[in-house]
Protein backbone atom coordinates (compact mmCIF):
# COMPACT_ATOMS: atom_id res chain seq x y z
CA UNK A 1 0.00 0.00 0.00
CA UNK A 2 1.32 3.42 -0.87
CA UNK A 3 2.37 5.56 2.05
CA UNK A 4 0.07 8.47 2.73
CA UNK A 5 0.81 11.89 4.03
CA UNK A 6 0.70 11.83 7.81
CA UNK A 7 -1.74 14.65 8.24
CA UNK A 8 -4.75 16.08 6.55
CA UNK A 9 -5.29 19.63 7.72
CA UNK A 10 -8.85 20.89 7.93
CA UNK A 11 -9.48 24.49 8.84
CA UNK A 12 -5.84 25.35 9.32
CA UNK A 13 -2.77 26.16 7.28
CA UNK A 14 -1.09 23.06 5.81
CA UNK A 15 2.22 22.11 7.33
CA UNK A 16 4.89 19.53 6.63
CA UNK A 17 4.96 16.76 9.17
CA UNK A 18 7.73 14.15 9.30
CA UNK A 19 6.68 10.57 8.66
CA UNK A 20 7.64 7.58 10.72
CA UNK A 21 8.07 7.47 14.52
CA UNK A 22 5.65 4.59 14.81
CA UNK A 23 2.82 5.97 12.67
CA UNK A 24 1.95 3.23 10.17
CA UNK A 25 2.56 4.15 6.55
CA UNK A 26 -1.06 3.59 5.65
CA UNK A 27 -2.38 5.73 8.48
CA UNK A 28 -2.70 9.46 8.71
CA UNK A 29 -4.14 11.84 11.22
CA UNK A 30 -6.83 14.40 10.59
CA UNK A 31 -6.47 17.72 12.34
CA UNK A 32 -9.19 20.28 12.85
CA UNK A 33 -8.01 23.71 13.89
CA UNK A 34 -4.72 22.31 15.12
CA UNK A 35 -6.17 19.51 17.21
CA UNK A 36 -6.24 15.83 16.20
CA UNK A 37 -9.79 14.74 15.49
CA UNK A 38 -9.56 11.39 13.72
CA UNK A 39 -7.34 8.92 11.90
CA UNK A 40 -7.62 7.86 8.29
CA UNK A 41 -6.41 4.98 6.22
CA UNK A 42 -6.97 3.91 2.64
CA UNK A 43 -7.82 0.67 0.94
CA UNK A 44 -6.10 -0.80 -2.09
CA UNK A 45 -8.18 1.43 -4.36
CA UNK A 46 -6.91 4.49 -2.50
CA UNK A 47 -10.36 5.17 -1.09
CA UNK A 48 -10.08 7.02 2.19
CA UNK A 49 -11.49 5.33 5.24
CA UNK A 50 -11.88 7.72 8.13
CA UNK A 51 -11.92 6.51 11.71
CA UNK A 52 -12.88 8.39 14.80
CA UNK A 53 -9.88 8.49 17.11
CA UNK A 54 -12.06 6.99 19.82
CA UNK A 55 -12.86 4.01 17.61
CA UNK A 56 -9.19 3.06 17.26
CA UNK A 57 -8.12 3.80 20.81
CA UNK A 58 -6.18 0.78 22.16
CA UNK A 59 -7.19 -0.93 25.39
CA UNK A 60 -4.10 0.46 27.14
CA UNK A 61 -5.14 4.01 26.31
CA UNK A 62 -8.73 3.45 27.38
CA UNK A 63 -7.58 1.98 30.68
CA UNK A 64 -5.44 5.01 31.44
CA UNK A 65 -8.26 7.38 30.50
CA UNK A 66 -10.43 5.53 33.01
CA UNK A 67 -7.78 6.00 35.68
CA UNK A 68 -7.45 9.70 34.93
CA UNK A 69 -11.22 10.15 35.12
CA UNK A 70 -11.21 8.36 38.48
CA UNK A 71 -8.85 11.02 39.87
CA UNK A 72 -11.73 13.49 39.73
CA UNK A 73 -13.43 11.49 42.47
CA UNK A 74 -10.54 11.69 44.94
CA UNK A 75 -11.39 13.56 48.14
CA UNK A 76 -9.55 16.70 49.17
CA UNK A 77 -6.31 15.89 51.03
CA UNK A 78 -6.10 12.46 49.42
CA UNK A 79 -2.30 12.36 49.96
CA UNK A 80 -2.33 13.31 53.64
CA UNK A 81 -0.40 16.49 52.79
CA UNK A 82 -3.35 18.65 51.67
CA UNK A 83 -3.62 17.71 47.98
CA UNK A 84 -6.37 19.23 45.85
CA UNK A 85 -8.83 17.36 43.65
CA UNK A 86 -7.83 16.74 40.04
CA UNK A 87 -8.48 19.83 37.94
CA UNK A 88 -10.98 19.42 35.10
CA UNK A 89 -8.81 21.32 32.59
CA UNK A 90 -5.81 19.17 33.41
CA UNK A 91 -7.94 16.02 33.11
CA UNK A 92 -9.36 17.13 29.77
CA UNK A 93 -5.96 18.05 28.31
CA UNK A 94 -4.41 14.80 29.51
CA UNK A 95 -7.17 12.78 27.84
CA UNK A 96 -6.76 14.81 24.63
CA UNK A 97 -3.08 13.92 24.69
CA UNK A 98 -3.85 10.22 25.05
CA UNK A 99 -6.07 10.46 21.95
CA UNK A 100 -3.34 12.32 20.11
CA UNK A 101 -0.64 9.80 20.89
CA UNK A 102 -2.79 6.68 20.52
CA UNK A 103 -1.85 6.09 16.88
CA UNK A 104 1.85 5.88 17.72
CA UNK A 105 3.28 2.64 18.98
CA UNK A 106 4.24 4.03 22.37
CA UNK A 107 2.10 2.67 25.17
CA UNK A 108 1.49 4.89 28.12
CA UNK A 109 3.28 3.59 31.20
CA UNK A 110 1.86 5.49 34.14
CA UNK A 111 -0.54 8.26 35.12
CA UNK A 112 -0.91 10.12 38.41
CA UNK A 113 -2.69 13.12 39.94
CA UNK A 114 -0.62 15.95 41.43
CA UNK A 115 -1.07 17.86 44.69
CA UNK A 116 -2.34 20.96 42.88
CA UNK A 117 -4.81 19.17 40.61
CA UNK A 118 -2.26 18.45 37.88
CA UNK A 119 -2.13 15.25 35.85
CA UNK A 120 1.06 13.40 34.92
CA UNK A 121 1.33 11.02 31.97
CA UNK A 122 4.50 8.98 31.61
CA UNK A 123 5.66 7.15 28.50
CA UNK A 124 8.42 4.57 28.77
CA UNK A 125 10.58 2.61 26.38
CA UNK A 126 13.49 0.67 27.86
CA UNK A 127 15.75 3.23 29.63
CA UNK A 128 13.94 6.23 28.13
CA UNK A 129 10.91 7.89 29.64
CA UNK A 130 8.89 11.01 28.99
CA UNK A 131 7.01 12.83 31.74
CA UNK A 132 4.18 15.08 30.57
CA UNK A 133 2.60 17.42 33.11
CA UNK A 134 -0.82 19.01 32.55
CA UNK A 135 -1.51 21.90 34.91
CA UNK A 136 -4.73 23.46 36.13
CA UNK A 137 -3.89 26.67 34.23
CA UNK A 138 -3.94 24.86 30.84
CA UNK A 139 -0.15 24.90 30.58
CA UNK A 140 1.88 21.76 30.07
CA UNK A 141 5.48 20.69 30.47
CA UNK A 142 7.49 17.83 29.04
CA UNK A 143 10.64 16.24 30.49
CA UNK A 144 12.62 13.70 28.47
CA UNK A 145 14.68 11.34 30.62
CA UNK A 146 17.37 8.96 29.38
CA UNK A 147 19.20 6.55 31.68
CA UNK A 148 17.88 8.39 34.73
CA UNK A 149 19.03 11.83 33.58
CA UNK A 150 16.96 14.73 32.30
CA UNK A 151 18.00 15.36 28.70
CA UNK A 152 15.39 17.86 27.51
CA UNK A 153 12.59 20.05 28.87
CA UNK A 154 9.86 21.62 26.76
CA UNK A 155 6.13 21.65 26.08
CA UNK A 156 3.65 19.41 24.28
CA UNK A 157 2.63 22.02 21.74
CA UNK A 158 6.18 22.93 20.70
CA UNK A 159 7.89 19.61 21.14
CA UNK A 160 5.42 16.88 20.20
CA UNK A 161 7.71 15.48 17.51
CA UNK A 162 10.59 15.40 20.00
CA UNK A 163 8.46 13.36 22.39
CA UNK A 164 7.66 10.81 19.71
CA UNK A 165 11.17 10.60 18.26
CA UNK A 166 12.84 10.33 21.66
CA UNK A 167 10.59 7.64 23.05
CA UNK A 168 10.57 5.70 19.76
CA UNK A 169 14.16 5.80 18.59
CA UNK A 170 16.07 7.66 21.31
CA UNK A 171 16.79 10.74 19.25
CA UNK A 172 15.57 14.26 19.87
CA UNK A 173 14.57 15.50 16.43
CA UNK B 1 14.21 17.00 74.03
CA UNK B 2 12.22 20.20 74.16
CA UNK B 3 9.43 20.66 71.66
CA UNK B 4 10.95 23.55 69.80
CA UNK B 5 14.62 22.68 70.06
CA UNK B 6 15.74 22.67 66.46
CA UNK B 7 18.40 20.43 65.04
CA UNK B 8 20.69 21.07 62.14
CA UNK B 9 19.92 18.72 59.27
CA UNK B 10 23.13 17.13 58.06
CA UNK B 11 23.87 16.11 54.48
CA UNK B 12 23.74 12.46 55.46
CA UNK B 13 20.33 12.71 57.14
CA UNK B 14 17.50 10.67 55.69
CA UNK B 15 14.28 12.61 55.07
CA UNK B 16 11.10 10.52 55.06
CA UNK B 17 8.09 11.12 52.86
CA UNK B 18 4.81 9.21 52.76
CA UNK B 19 3.91 7.88 49.31
CA UNK B 20 0.37 6.62 48.54
CA UNK B 21 0.20 3.24 46.80
CA UNK B 22 -3.53 2.52 46.45
CA UNK B 23 -5.77 5.06 44.73
CA UNK B 24 -3.97 7.05 43.62
CA UNK B 25 -0.86 4.94 43.31
CA UNK B 26 2.41 6.88 43.17
CA UNK B 27 4.53 3.76 42.78
CA UNK B 28 5.20 2.71 39.20
CA UNK B 29 5.30 -0.91 38.03
CA UNK B 30 9.12 -0.86 38.09
CA UNK B 31 9.15 0.29 41.74
CA UNK B 32 10.14 3.89 41.06
CA UNK B 33 7.90 6.63 42.38
CA UNK B 34 6.31 9.54 40.58
CA UNK B 35 7.70 13.05 40.89
CA UNK B 36 4.39 14.17 42.42
CA UNK B 37 5.45 12.40 45.62
CA UNK B 38 7.96 15.24 46.08
CA UNK B 39 5.90 18.17 44.88
CA UNK B 40 4.52 20.62 47.46
CA UNK B 41 1.11 22.17 47.21
CA UNK B 42 0.95 25.77 45.95
CA UNK B 43 1.18 28.27 48.79
CA UNK B 44 2.94 25.91 51.15
CA UNK B 45 6.17 26.93 52.82
CA UNK B 46 7.95 23.85 51.55
CA UNK B 47 7.77 20.09 51.21
CA UNK B 48 6.93 18.33 54.47
CA UNK B 49 9.19 15.45 55.47
CA UNK B 50 10.26 13.76 58.69
CA UNK B 51 13.88 13.51 59.83
CA UNK B 52 14.46 9.78 60.23
CA UNK B 53 16.71 9.99 63.31
CA UNK B 54 14.02 11.98 65.17
CA UNK B 55 11.14 9.59 64.53
CA UNK B 56 10.31 5.97 63.85
CA UNK B 57 8.55 4.05 61.12
CA UNK B 58 5.21 3.76 62.88
CA UNK B 59 4.95 7.42 63.79
CA UNK B 60 5.97 8.62 60.37
CA UNK B 61 3.87 6.40 58.13
CA UNK B 62 0.55 7.27 59.83
CA UNK B 63 -1.43 4.71 57.80
CA UNK B 64 0.44 1.69 56.36
CA UNK B 65 -2.73 0.59 54.58
CA UNK B 66 -2.48 3.61 52.33
CA UNK B 67 1.15 4.78 52.39
CA UNK B 68 4.65 3.46 51.98
CA UNK B 69 7.64 5.37 53.33
CA UNK B 70 10.47 6.56 51.11
CA UNK B 71 13.53 8.60 51.97
CA UNK B 72 15.83 10.97 50.19
CA UNK B 73 19.27 12.01 51.39
CA UNK B 74 19.39 15.62 52.57
CA UNK B 75 22.69 16.23 50.79
CA UNK B 76 21.08 15.38 47.45
CA UNK B 77 18.36 18.00 48.03
CA UNK B 78 21.13 20.51 48.77
CA UNK B 79 22.80 19.63 45.46
CA UNK B 80 19.55 20.67 43.78
CA UNK B 81 19.79 24.02 45.62
CA UNK B 82 17.03 23.14 48.06
CA UNK B 83 17.33 23.86 51.79
CA UNK B 84 16.35 21.39 54.50
CA UNK B 85 15.06 23.01 57.68
CA UNK B 86 13.92 21.31 60.86
CA UNK B 87 10.44 22.65 61.54
CA UNK B 88 8.95 20.77 64.50
CA UNK B 89 5.21 20.65 64.96
CA UNK B 90 3.38 20.19 68.21
CA UNK B 91 2.25 16.74 67.10
CA UNK B 92 5.42 15.83 65.19
CA UNK B 93 8.84 16.86 66.47
CA UNK B 94 10.57 15.20 63.50
CA UNK B 95 8.84 17.42 60.95
CA UNK B 96 11.07 19.31 58.54
CA UNK B 97 10.61 21.37 55.42
CA UNK B 98 12.49 21.21 52.17
CA UNK B 99 12.31 24.68 50.67
CA UNK B 100 13.32 26.13 47.32
CA UNK B 101 12.21 26.14 43.72
CA UNK B 102 10.25 22.94 43.12
CA UNK B 103 10.07 22.72 39.35
CA UNK B 104 8.70 19.52 37.86
CA UNK B 105 12.24 18.66 36.85
CA UNK B 106 13.53 19.07 40.41
CA UNK B 107 10.66 16.98 41.79
CA UNK B 108 11.44 14.32 39.20
CA UNK B 109 15.11 14.25 40.28
CA UNK B 110 14.11 13.89 43.94
CA UNK B 111 11.77 11.03 43.07
CA UNK B 112 14.44 9.24 41.07
CA UNK B 113 16.77 9.40 44.07
CA UNK B 114 14.20 8.16 46.60
CA UNK B 115 14.60 4.80 48.28
CA UNK B 116 12.10 2.67 50.15
CA UNK B 117 12.25 2.87 53.95
CA UNK B 118 11.23 -0.33 55.66
CA UNK B 119 10.12 -0.83 59.21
Amino acid sequence: MTALANRVIIGNEPEIVPSGYGLPDNFGQIFRYGKPSAFFSCDTSSNFLVYSSRMVLPDNSRNFIGRILSFKDLPENWDGYGAAKANKNAVSNAIDFIHKIAVYDNPIYFVAPGPNGEILIELKNEERSVEIYFSDDESDEVILIGNGKTVFEGSVSKDFNKIISFISIGEIV
Amino acid sequence: MKLFDRVIIADEDHLLRRVPFRNPNFIKPDGRITSFAFKPKKGEDGLSVDVERLTDYKASILNPEYFQLYFIIAGFASELELDCIHSPLEENYAHALIVGNFTNSICSELARSAQRFHS
